[in-house]
C-alpha cells in the first residue's frame, strides 16, 4: 500500500543519501519526493513509497535512528511520532489476576 | 603563533585560549578520558599526531587500519568505554570500514578519527582523497566532516556522547588537514555527560510481568545488550527469582554464568541442542538485549511456534523486526529489568525443568579425544580449565574455533568473551586482544585464533611486541579454512576447493616478530606448552596447536533451515561410545 512519510530533518549535506539508504535496504523504492527548506537548517521531507504496514513501521523506526531526523509522522497523524508501539489496555484476565 | 598544548590544560578553569584546532582536539580527547589511541599516521593526519605527542595518551602504532578499528573494539568491549582509532585520509580511512561495520553490528562504542585532504582539494580527486563520510554513513551511528575549525572540539565531544549513548556504536569524525591546522578560540572541554536511562512504559511492564509469572515453559534469551547496558546483575536476580532457564547468544556470553545450573548455554546454529530445543519448545521467550538474528532462529516461520515474546531492547528498531513482540518493552535493559523485578512472581517451571534436564542428558556437548592428534575442542577445553581461576578475557577470531570456544569456554562474567558476532570478521581476534590488554592491563588476555584468521591480521604481533603487551595467542591450526571446509563437506558433497592452507611455522613466525613461540602437536604436550606460554612476561607469547583438520563443529543446522533439522553430533562419531562430556 502507498505510505507517506512526513519527516522533519536537519538539512545537512549527505542527509538525503542517509534517508535514501534506509529505503533502499528495505527494497522500498521511493515513488514520490518533496523537499522544503525551512528556517535555518530545519527542513521538511515528504516521501511516498509503496510498502506493507510492517515495513513502513520498520522504516519509520529506522529513520528516527538518524541523528539528523527529528520527527517522522504518519500521513494523517500530524506531527506525532508514528512508530510508538500501540499499548492496549489490560486484558480481562490480567485485570482479574 | 598558536599556543603550545599543555596536557593539564583541560583541568584549568574555563577560559578561552587561542590554539591550533588539532591541539584543542587532542585536549578534548584527554578530557573524554581517552587513554589509548590505535592508529596509523599519514600526511593528512600529521597535525593531529603533532598535537598528540605531548598528550597523556598512549598511541599504539598498528600495522593496518583494520587492526586499529578492531583494537578500538577490543578496548571498548573490555572497558565499557569508547575505543578510539585514528587513520589518515584516503586508504587509511577506507581501511577502517570493516572494523566500523563490525562495531556497528555488534553495538560497540568506537570513535574513529580520520584526517582528510585540505578543504580546497575536497571533491577534486586529490591525492589520497576519499569520500569517507559517504562510505561510512551506512556503517556508523553518525559521522561528520568538520569544515569549521571552531566546531571541531564540539564534534569530538558529541562523537563520544553518541558512541556510548542509547544503543552503542561507531561514530566517525573526518577532519581536513587545514582545519586541523587552523587556529581557534577554545575553552576547556566539559566532562562527558550521561543521559537518563530510558525506562519502559509501566502498563506494558505489568502486562509482561503477568505473562512471565504465569508462563509454564518460559526461557530467558539474553543478548549482547545486557553486557553493554551492565544489566548482568539484574538478569541474575530475575533468573534466581523465577527459576527460568537462561540461554545466551554469542554476544551475550558471560551476561549469565554458564556454569550455573539455570544456564542452558549458548543457543543458535552451533549452540547446545538443549538450548535450541528449549527455545523452540517454550511458551514465553523473554528476550533481553537480543535481536532474533538468523543464526538464532533458523527458519523464522518455524521458530518457537508456540511462544509469546517479551522483548526488552534500547533500540526500538529491533523490537518486532524479526519476530513479533507480544510484550514490547522499549528501554535500557538494566533500567527495564529493575522496573520488572518487583512485579514478577515465580512461575511453576518444575515440569519444564524435568524436560530440559532430560534434553541435557540426551545431548550434552561432547568430543572424543583419542589417539595422537589433538582435537580442537580438547585444546580449547584444556586452556579454559588451566586459566579459569585467573578470570581471563578471551578474544576469538571467526570460524570453527570461535564456535568451539563458544561451546567449551564457559564464561561466568560479562566482558570476558570478546568476539565478532554480527559481521563475522576474520582477523578480528588478535587486534581486539591487543586493545583489550591495553584497556585491562591487570588481566590475562588470551586470543584464540584459527590458522586462516590469524594470517589476516597477524602483523598486530609487531605492535604487541613493541608495546610489551603480555597477551597470549593460541593458534588452532587445522591447516585450512575449517568452517568453509565444513560447509563444503556437509552441503557441497565434499567437493573441497580453496580451503586448504599451507601454513608457516607459527612459533617461528612469532619468534621473527620478537614474541615467544611454542608448538604442541600431541595431546600430552598441550598443558606443558600452555604453562610455558602463561609464564611469559614482558611481551606476547604464541602457542601453535596443530589439530585434526577433519574435525567438524556440531551441533549444527543448515543456514535458513528449521531448528528441527539440527544435527546434534558428527555422524562419523555418533556410532562410537567413549566421549568427553562438558
Amino acid at each position: 500500500m502507498e505510505q507517506i512519510f512526513e519527516i522533519t530533518v536537519q538539512d545537512v549535506p549527505g542527509l538525503l543519501a542517509r534517508v535514501e539508504a534506509i529505503f533502499r535496504r528495505q527494497r522500498t523504492p521511493i515513488r514520490g519526493f518533496f523537499f522544503e527548506g525551512g528556517e535555518g537548517r530545519a527542513a521538511h521531507l515528504t516521501i511516498t513509497a509503496r510498502a506493507t504496514a510492517d515495513v513502513a513501521s520498520l522504516l519509520r523506526k529506522q529513520l528516527m535512528r538518524l541523528v539528523d531526523v527529528h520527527a517522522v509522522a504518519d500521513s494523517g497523524a500530524g506531527a506525532a511520532r508514528a512508530f510508538a508501539p500501540p499499548e492496549s489496555q489490560f486484558t480481562f484476565e490480567e485485570k482479574t489476576a | 603563533m598558536s599556543a603550545q598544548f599543555q596536557p593539564a590544560a583541560q583541568f584549568q578553569p574555563r577560559e578561552k585560549t587561542r590554539v591550533r584546532a588539532a591541539n584543542a582536539m587532542a585536549a578534548e580527547l584527554v578530557a573524554q578520558g581517552v587513554t589509548h589511541i590505535f592508529g596509523h599516521p599519514g600526511g593528512a593526519s600529521l597535525p593531529l599526531y603533532d598535537a598528540l605527542l605531548p598528550a597523556p595518551i598512549t598511541h599504539l602504532l598498528m600495522r593496518h587500519e583494520q587492526c586499529a578499528a578492531h583494537a578500538a573494539q577490543g578496548y571498548a568491549r573490555a572497558t565499557g568505554r569508547p575505543g578510539v582509532c585514528l587513520a589518515t585520509s584516503g586508504p587509511g580511512a577506507t581501511n577502517l570500514i570493516t572494523g566500523l561495520t563490525d562495531a556497528m553490528l555488534d553495538s560497540t562504542p568506537v570513535v574513529a578519527l580520520t584526517a582528510q585532504v585540505a578543504t580546497p582539494l575536497l571533491g577534486r580527486d586529490g591525492f589520497q582523497e576519499a569520500d569517507i563520510i559517504g562510505m561510512t554513513a551506512p556503517v556508523t551511528k553518525h559521522n561528520w566532516l568538520v569544515l569549521d575549525p571552531q566546531e571541531l572540539p564540539g564534534a569530538v565531544r558529541e562523537a563520544f556522547r553518541l558512541a556510548s549513548s542509547g544503543r552503542p556504536g561507531p561514530v566517525l569524525v573526518d577532519v581536513p588537514r587545514d582545519v586541523l591546522q587552523a587556529e581557534i578560540e577554545w575553552e576547556a572541554g566539559t566532562p562527558p555527560t550521561s543521559l537518563p536511562l530510558r525506562r519502559a512504559d509501566p502498563v506494558a511492564l505489568r502486562r509482561a510481568a503477568f505473562a512471565i509469572s504465569n508462563a509454564r515453559r518460559p526461557i530467558l534469551y539474553v543478548g549482547g545488550g545486557v553486557v553493554s547496558s551492565g544489566a548482568s546483575a539484574e538478569v541474575r536476580r530475575l533468573a534466581k527469582k523465577t527459576r527460568i532457564p537462561v540461554t545466551t547468544t554469542l554476544m551475550g556470553k558471560g551476561a549469565y554464568p554458564e556454569t550455573d545450573a539455570l544456564s542452558v548455554g549458548m543457543l543458535g546454529m552451533h549452540g547446545t541442542a538443549y538450548a535450541n530445543w528449549a527455545m523452540n519448545g517454550s511458551d514465553l521467550i523473554v528476550a533481553v538485549g537480543a535481536r532474533f538474528d538468523d543464526r538464532i532462529t533458523g527458519k523464522l516461520a518455524t521458530f518457537a511456534p508456540h511462544a509469546k515474546v517479551v522483548h526488552i531492547d534500547i533500540d526500538e528498531v529491533e523490537i518486532g523486526k524479526n519476530r513479533k513482540a507480544d510484550y514490547p518493552l522499549h528501554g535500557d535493559a538494566r533500567a527495564v529489568l529493575q522496573q520488572l523485578l518487583p512485579l514478577v512472581g515465580a512461575p511453576d517451571t518444575a515440569a519444564w525443568w524435568k524436560e530440559i534436564e532430560a534434553w541435557k542428558a540426551k545431548a550434552p556437548l561432547s568430543y572424543r579425544q583419542e589417539g595422537d592428534v589433538i582435537l580442537p575442542q580438547f585444546a580449547i577445553d584444556r586452556l579454559w580449565r588451566l586459566t579459569r581461576g585467573l578470570d581471563p578475557i578471551l578474544t576469538t577470531d571467526v570460524g570453527q574455533h570461535q564456535m568451539w570456544a563458544a561451546q567449551f569456554w564457559k564464561c561466568d562474567e560479562p566482558g570476558r568473551f570478546i568476539t565478532s558476532g554480527g559481521l563475522g570478521t576474520m582477523g578480528f581476534g588478535l587486534p581486539a586482544a591487543l586493545g583489550a590488554q591495553c584497556g585491562r592491563p591487570d588481566r590475562l588476555v588470551v586470543n584464540l585464533n584459527g590458522d586462516g584468521s590469524f594470517q589476516q591480521t597477524m602483523q598486530t604481533l609487531a605492535t604487541a611486541v613493541e608495546a610489551r603487551l603480555p597477551l597470549k595467542v593460541v593458534v588452532i591450526d587445522n591447516q585450512g579454512l575449517g568452517m568453509v571446509r565444513q560447509w563444503q563437506d556437509l552441503f557441497y558433497d565434499r567437493r573441497f576447493f580453496s580451503v586448504a592452507l599451507k601454513n608457516p611455522d607459527f612459533a617461528k613466525l612469532a619468534g621473527a616478530f620478537g614474541a615467544a613461540g611454542f608448538t604442541a602437536r600431541r595431546p600430552d604436550e598441550l598443558d606443558a606448552v600452555y604453562e610455558k606460554a602463561l609464564a611469559v612476561t614482558g611481551g606476547p607469547a604464541l602457542v601453535h596447536v596443530v589439530t585434526d583438520p577433519a574435525e567438524n563443529c556440531f551441533p549444527m543446522w543448515p543456514a535458513g533451515q528449521s531448528i528441527d533439522t539440527m544435527v546434534v553430533e558428527d555422524p562419523r562419531h555418533a556410532a562410537k561410545s567413549t566421549k568427553k562430556k562438558s
